[in-house]
C-alpha cells in the first residue's frame, strides 16, 4: 500500500507548478491553467488528510465536491471575461492590460 | 405537515411574487402584471383552503435554536380571519389596480412593492410569536413609505393639500415623498414604544410566542407576576399599544394618515382597507386578552383598556371633524378611515372594560370587516373620480351622477354603510359598538360615539352630495369642453368596487344569518387557552337595544339630512374664509403644525442654538483664549523651532516619505509579486512547522 | 499492483501539469491540462473516493476543459503568447518552488503519517450521499445559489452588445 505522504507530495508539486505558472507567466487563459491546478493540489489534499482517520471522515470528500464546483463556476466566469477583454482589447497579456489600474 | 404548508404558502406567495416581479418584467409587461395579480390570488385562495381544511394550531420550526425561539405560523380563527379579509381586499385591489395604473412610469416598482406589502402583512398576521410579527411589521411600514412615495417626481398633480395653505406658518400641502417620509417616521415613533414593550416582554418570558406567553401567565412566577413586581406590567402594556397607535394612525399619532393620499389610489385602498392600518387593530386584537388576562390578576384592567378606549373615541369624533370639512375627495376618506379604526380601538377597548369581553373584541373585528369592505370600495370608485375629473378637489367635480351611474351608485351603497344606515354591514358593527359603550355604562364614550356617528353622517352625504349631485362645476365644464367628458371606468376597475360595494350591502342583510356562527368562529380562538374570558349574556332588554339601535341611526340620518341640504340642493364652492369653527377642523385642529413647529422646526431651532451658542459662544472663545496663550507661547519657541525642531522634523518626514515609497512599490498591481509573497509565507509557515515537529 | 499505478498515475498528472504551464500552443496546454485532470482523478480512485473521482472527470474534462478550448479558440490561439524567456521572476519563482518542495518533503519525513489502510464504512457512497444532503443540504443549496449567479455572471459578461 502506498502510504498518503505519497499522495501529498503529488499534491505539493502540482501546488509548486501552479505557483511557478502564476508568477512567470502573462497569459490570462495560461494563468486560469495555474489556478485549476492549485485547485486541484488542495482537492487532492482534502482527499488525502479525509483518509487519516480511519474510518475516514466523509466531510473531506463533501468539501472536494463543492470545491470541484466553485472552479467550474470560477472557470465559466473567468473564461467569459478573458472573451470580454480580448474582444476590448484585442490583448489578453495581463500585464499590458492597465485599464483599471488607479 | 403538508398541511401547515398551505398556511406558511399563504405569506410566502406573494413574496415570491415580489421577488419575481422584476423578472417577469423583463419578459413583457403584460406578463408581469398578470403574474403580480396571480400570485395575490393564489394567496386568497390559499388563505381560504387553509380556513377550510387546516386544523388550528401553531405549526413551529426551529428558527435561533440557541435562543430556542421558533418560527411559525399561528392558524387560528382570529388569524384566519384576518388573513382572508386581508388577502381577497388585496386582491381586488390588485385587479383594479391593472386597469388603474395602466401606463404609469415604475410599474415594476409598484408591482413589487404591492406584492411585497401584501405578503409582509399576511405575515405579520399569521406570525405565530411576536418577532416574527415585529418583520412584517416593519416590512409594511417599509412598502408603505415606498408606495405612498411612488410618484417620487413629485408632479404637482399627486400633492396632498390645497396649495398656499398654512396653518401657524407651516405648509399644509404635501409632496409624494415628504408624506412617504412623514409617513415612515411617525409611525415609527409607534414602534420604537412597541419594540420596547416587546422586548421587555421577552426579557421576563423568555419567549416571543403568543400561546406560550398565555399558558405562561399562570402563578406568582408568571412573566406578568415579575413584570407587575417591578411596576413595569401596565407601563409595558401601554408602550405595547403604541404600536398600534403609530401603525392605525390613532390620537397622537394620526397625522400621517391623511397626507399618505398622495400614492395612487389603489395604494391609499390598500393601506386602508386590507393592510397597514388594520394592523394595528389586529396587533391589539391578537394580544389583547393576553394583556387582558395578565393585568386582571393585577386589577390594572380598567387602566389599559379604559386608555384604549379613550384614545379610539377621542381619535374617532377628531378625525370625523376634520372629514366634515375636508375638501379633496381622498382627505375626506382618509380622515373618515381614522374615524373608524378608532371605534375599533373603542370596541376593544370596551372589551376591557365590559362584562362581555367577547362582545367588545367580536364586535371591533366585525367592525373592521365592514370597513374593509365599503372603504375599499369608495377608495378605488374614488380613484377612478379623481382620473375622470383630473382634479382631486370635490368642488371641481360636481354632477357625475349622470354620465357615471355606476360608480355613483357604488359609492352611495359604500356611503350609506359608512354612515350606518340600516341594513347595511356598516349599521350592523357600528351599531354594536354604540350600543355596547352605552350598556358597559361609558355615557361620555357613548356620547363620543354617538356624536362621531352624527358627524360621518354628515360628511358622507356631504361627500356624494358635493361630488356626484348638482351641476358640473367650472373645471368639469372646461374639461368637457376639451372633449374629455366623464365616463364609467373599465371593466377591470368597475367590477371590483362594484363588488365591493354590492358585497357591503350583502353582508349587511345576511348580518342576522352569519353574526351569531361567526361570533362563536372568532371567540372560539380563546376557547383552547386555559384561562377563561368573561363572556357575560347581554342583560339588556330586547326593548333597550331597539332603542339604542333607533338613536344612533337617527342620529346618522340627521346629519346626513343636514348635509343634504347643504349640499345636495346647491353647488358647492371652496371658501377660504370660514367661520372659526370650520377653520379650527380645516387646521387639522392645528395638531399637524404643533408637531411640525416643536419636533421639525424645534428640532431645528435647537441644533441651530447649539451652534449658535455651544458651539460659537463657548467652545470658540475657549478656542481662542486658549489659542492666544498658546500663539504667545509659539512665538517665544518660534526661534527654537525653525532651528532645531523643523530640521529634525524634516528629516523625519523625508524617511517617512522614502519609506512610503518604498511601501508604494508593494502594492504594485502586479499579480505576481502577490503570488512570491504568498508562496514564500507558504515556505515561511512550513519552514515553523517543520521547527515544531523537529523539536517534539 | 497499487504502487504501479500511482507512480503512473502521479507520473502523468505532474508530467501533463508541466506541459500545460510550458506548451507553448495554447491548445496543446488545454489538452495537457486535462490529462493532468485526468491523472488526479486516478489518485481519487486510488484513495477510495470513486464518486469524487467521476465528479472529477465530469465537471472538469467535460466541461472545465471543453470551456478553455471554446475559449482559446474564441481568442485565438497563438494570441498574447509572450516569448519564453528566462526572466529574473521565472528565476525566484523556481527557486521559491523548490524551496517549498523540499521544504514539505522533509516535514513529510519528520511527521510519520499513517500508511493507507482498508477503508471499510467511511468511503461508503451511501454514507456520502447521506452527509451530503443531511449535514451540508443547507450549503449544496447555497451552492446551487452560486451556481446560478455564476452563470447569470458569465451571460452577462459575454453577452454581446451588437453596436455599429
Amino acid at each position: 500500500m502506498e502510504p498518503l505522504s505519497s499522495f501529498f507530495a503529488v499534491s505539493v508539486i502540482l501546488l509548486g507548478i501552479g505557483i511557478y505558472g502564476l508568477t512567470t507567466k502573462r497569459n490570462a487563459i495560461r494563468i486560469l491553467f495555474s489556478v485549476e491546478l492549485i485547485y486541484n493540489a488542495a482537492n487532492l489534499n482534502l482527499i488525502a488528510f479525509a483518509r487519516l482517520r480511519n474510518p475516514p471522515i466523509v466531510t473531506g470528500q463533501v468539501l472536494v465536491l463543492f470545491t470541484i464546483a466553485l472552479a467550474a463556476m470560477e472557470a465559466a466566469v473567468g473564461l467569459s471575461i478573458i472573451i470580454l477583454v480580448s474582444r476590448l482589447n484585442a490583448e489578453i497579456d495581463l500585464s499590458k492590460l492597465s485599464k483599471l489600474k488607479g | 405537515m403538508a398541511t401547515s404548508l398551505l398556511a406558511w404558502l399563504i405569506w410566502v406567495t406573494p413574496l415570491i411574487g415580489a421577488l419575481l416581479t422584476p423578472l417577469f418584467a423583463k419578459i413583457h409587461s403584460r406578463i408581469r402584471d398578470v403574474a403580480a395579480v396571480g400570485f395575490t390570488l393564489v394567496a386568497a385562495v390559499l388563505s381560504t383552503i387553509t380556513a377550510l381544511t387546516v386544523s388550528a394550531g401553531d405549526y413551529t420550526v426551529a428558527w435561533i435554536p440557541s435562543l430556542s425561539i421558533t418560527a411559525g405560523v399561528l392558524v387560528d380563527p382570529l388569524s384566519l380571519f384576518m388573513a382572508n379579509i386581508v388577502a381577497w381586499i388585496s386582491l381586488l385591489i390588485m385587479i383594479y389596480s391593472v386597469g388603474y395604473m395602466k401606463g404609469e412610469f415604475g410599474m415594476t416598482r409598484y408591482w413589487f412593492f404591492m406584492n411585497l406589502f401584501i405578503g409582509n402583512m399576511l405575515l405579520l398576521v399569521l406570525a405565530d410569536n411576536l418577532l416574527m410579527m415585529f418583520f412584517g411589521w416593519e416590512g409594511v411600514g417599509l412598502c408603505s413609505y415606498a408606495l405612498i412615495g411612488h410618484f417620487y417626481r413629485d408632479e404637482p398633480q399627486y400633492w396632498v393639500g390645497t396649495p398656499g395653505d398654512k396653518a401657524l406658518g407651516v405648509s399644509e400641502e404635501y409632496s409624494p415623498t415628504k408624506s412617504g417620509m412623514k409617513a415612515f417616521i411617525m409611525t415609527r415613533i409607534g414602534d420604537i414604544a412597541l419594540l420596547i414593550a416587546i422586548f421587555l416582554i421577552y426579557a421576563f418570558a423568555r419567549t416571543f410566542n403568543y400561546n406560550q406567553l398565555v399558558t405562561q401567565l399562570g402563578g406568582s412566577g408568571s412573566w406578568a407576576a415579575n413584570l407587575a413586581r417591578l411596576g413595569l406590567l401596565l407601563p409595558t402594556a401601554l408602550l405595547f399599544f403604541g404600536g398600534p397607535i403609530g401603525k392605525s394612525a390613532q390620537f397622537p399619532l394620526q397625522e400621517w394618515l391623511p397626507d399618505a393620499m398622495t400614492g395612487p389610489a389603489s395604494v391609499s385602498a390598500l393601506i386602508h382597507a386590507a393592510t397597514m392600518v388594520k394592523a394595528g387593530v389586529f396587533l391589539t386584537g391578537r394580544m389583547g386578552p393576553v394583556f387582558f388576562i395578565a393585568l386582571s390578576q393585577f386589577n390594572q384592567v380598567p387602566q389599559f383598556f379604559g386608555f384604549i378606549a379613550w384614545i379610539g373615541a377621542l381619535t374617532a369624533l377628531l378625525a370625523a371633524t376634520q372629514a366634515a370639512v375636508a375638501r379633496e375627495i381622498k382627505k375626506v376618506l382618509a380622515y373618515s378611515t381614522v374615524s373608524q379604526i378608532g371605534y375599533m380601538m373603542l370596541a376593544l377597548g370596551l372589551a376591557g372594560l365590559s362584562a362581555n369581553f367577547l362582545a367588545g373584541y367580536t364586535a371591533g373585528l366585525f367592525h373592521l370587516l365592514s370597513h374593509a369592505v365599503f372603504k375599499a370600495s369608495l377608495f378605488l370608485a374614488a380613484g377612478w373620480v379623481l382620473h375622470v375629473t383630473e382634479s382631486r378637489f370635490m368642488d371641481e367635480m360636481g354632477g357625475l351622477a349622470k354620465a357615471m351611474r355606476l360608480t355613483s351608485a357604488s359609492m352611495l351603497l359604500a356611503g350609506l354603510s359608512l354612515m350606518g344606515i340600516p341594513l347595511f354591514s356598516g349599521f350592523w358593527t357600528k351599531d354594536a359598538i354604540l350600543s355596547l359603550s352605552f350598556l358597559g355604562g361609558q355615557y361620555i364614550l357613548y356620547g363620543l360615539a354617538l356624536a362621531t356617528a352624527f358627524i360621518t353622517g354628515f360628511y358622507t352625504v356631504r361627500m356624494l352630495g358635493i361630488t356626484l349631485a348638482g351641476k358640473p362645476s367650472k373645471h368639469l365644464e372646461e374639461l368637457m369642453e376639451s372633449g374629455k367628458h366623464p365616463h364609467e371606468a373599465s371593466l377591470t376597475m368597475l367590477i371590483p368596487y362594484l363588488l365591493l360595494a354590492v358585497g357591503s350591502l350583502a353582508l349587511g342583510l345576511s348580518y342576522p344569518i352569519y353574526s351569531g356562527p361567526l361570533t362563536r368562529y372568532v371567540a372560539s380562538t380563546f376557547s383552547s387557552t386555559i384561562y377563561a374570558l368573561p363572556s357575560a349574556t347581554s342583560s339588556a332588554s330586547s326593548l333597550t337595544d331597539l332603542l339604542l339601535l333607533s338613536v344612533s341611526t337617527a342620529v346618522a340620518i340627521v346629519g346626513g339630512a343636514i348635509a343634504y341640504f347643504l349640499y345636495f340642493r346647491k353647488s358647492y364652492e371652496f371658501e377660504t374664509a370660514m367661520n372659526p369653527i370650520q377653520r379650527f377642523f380645516w387646521k387639522r385642529w392645528y395638531l399637524d403644525a404643533i408637531y411640525y413647529k416643536v419636533f421639525v422646526s424645534g428640532l431645528l431651532a435647537a441644533s441651530r442654538g447649539l451652534y449658535a451658542y455651544v458651539e460659537q459662544g463657548i467652545w470658540n472663545r475657549l478656542n481662542n483664549v486658549v489659542a492666544k496663550d498658546i500663539m504667545d507661547y509659539s512665538r517665544a519657541s518660534d526661534q527654537l523651532d525653525t532651528q532645531v525642531v523643523d530640521r529634525a522634523a524634516n528629516e523625519v518626514a523625508s524617511y517617512g516619505s522614502r519609506l512610503s515609497n518604498l511601501l508604494r512599490r508593494l502594492q504594485s498591481g502586479v499579480t505576481e509579486q502577490y503570488v512570491i509573497a504568498f508562496a514564500i509565507g507558504i515556505i515561511l509557515l512550513l519552514a515553523y512547522m517543520l521547527f515544531v515537529v523537529g523539536a517534539t | 499492483m497499487t504502487d504501479l499505478l500511482f507512480l503512473a498515475f502521479a507520473a502523468v498528472t505532474i508530467g501533463a501539469a508541466i506541459l500545460a504551464i510550458e506548451a507553448r500552443d495554447l491548445v496543446y496546454g488545454a489538452a495537457a491540462l486535462g490529462i493532468a485532470f485526468l491523472g488526479v482523478a486516478g489518485l481519487f480512485f486510488l484513495l477510495d473516493a470513486a464518486y469524487v473521482g467521476w465528479f472529477q472527470i465530469a465537471v472538469y474534462i467535460g466541461a472545465v476543459v471543453v470551456l478553455i478550448l471554446f475559449t482559446v479558440m474564441l481568442v485565438g490561439p497563438k494570441m498574447g503568447e509572450a516569448p519564453l524567456g528566462l526572466k529574473r521572476v521565472s528565476l525566484l519563482a523556481a527557486i521559491l518552488v523548490s524551496l517549498l518542495l523540499g521544504m514539505t518533503g522533509a516535514l513529510a519525513n519528520a511527521t510519520a503519517f499513517p500508511g493507507k489502510d482498508s477503508c471499510g464504512s467511511g468511503c461508503d457512497l451511501y454514507l456520502l450521499s447521506t452527509s451530503l444532503l443531511k449535514n451540508y443540504g443547507v450549503q449544496l443549496e447555497f451552492m446551487s445559489l452560486v451556481m446560478a449567479a455564476a452563470v447569470i455572471g458569465a451571460l452577462a459578461l459575454s453577452k454581446t452588445d451588437r453596436g455599429p
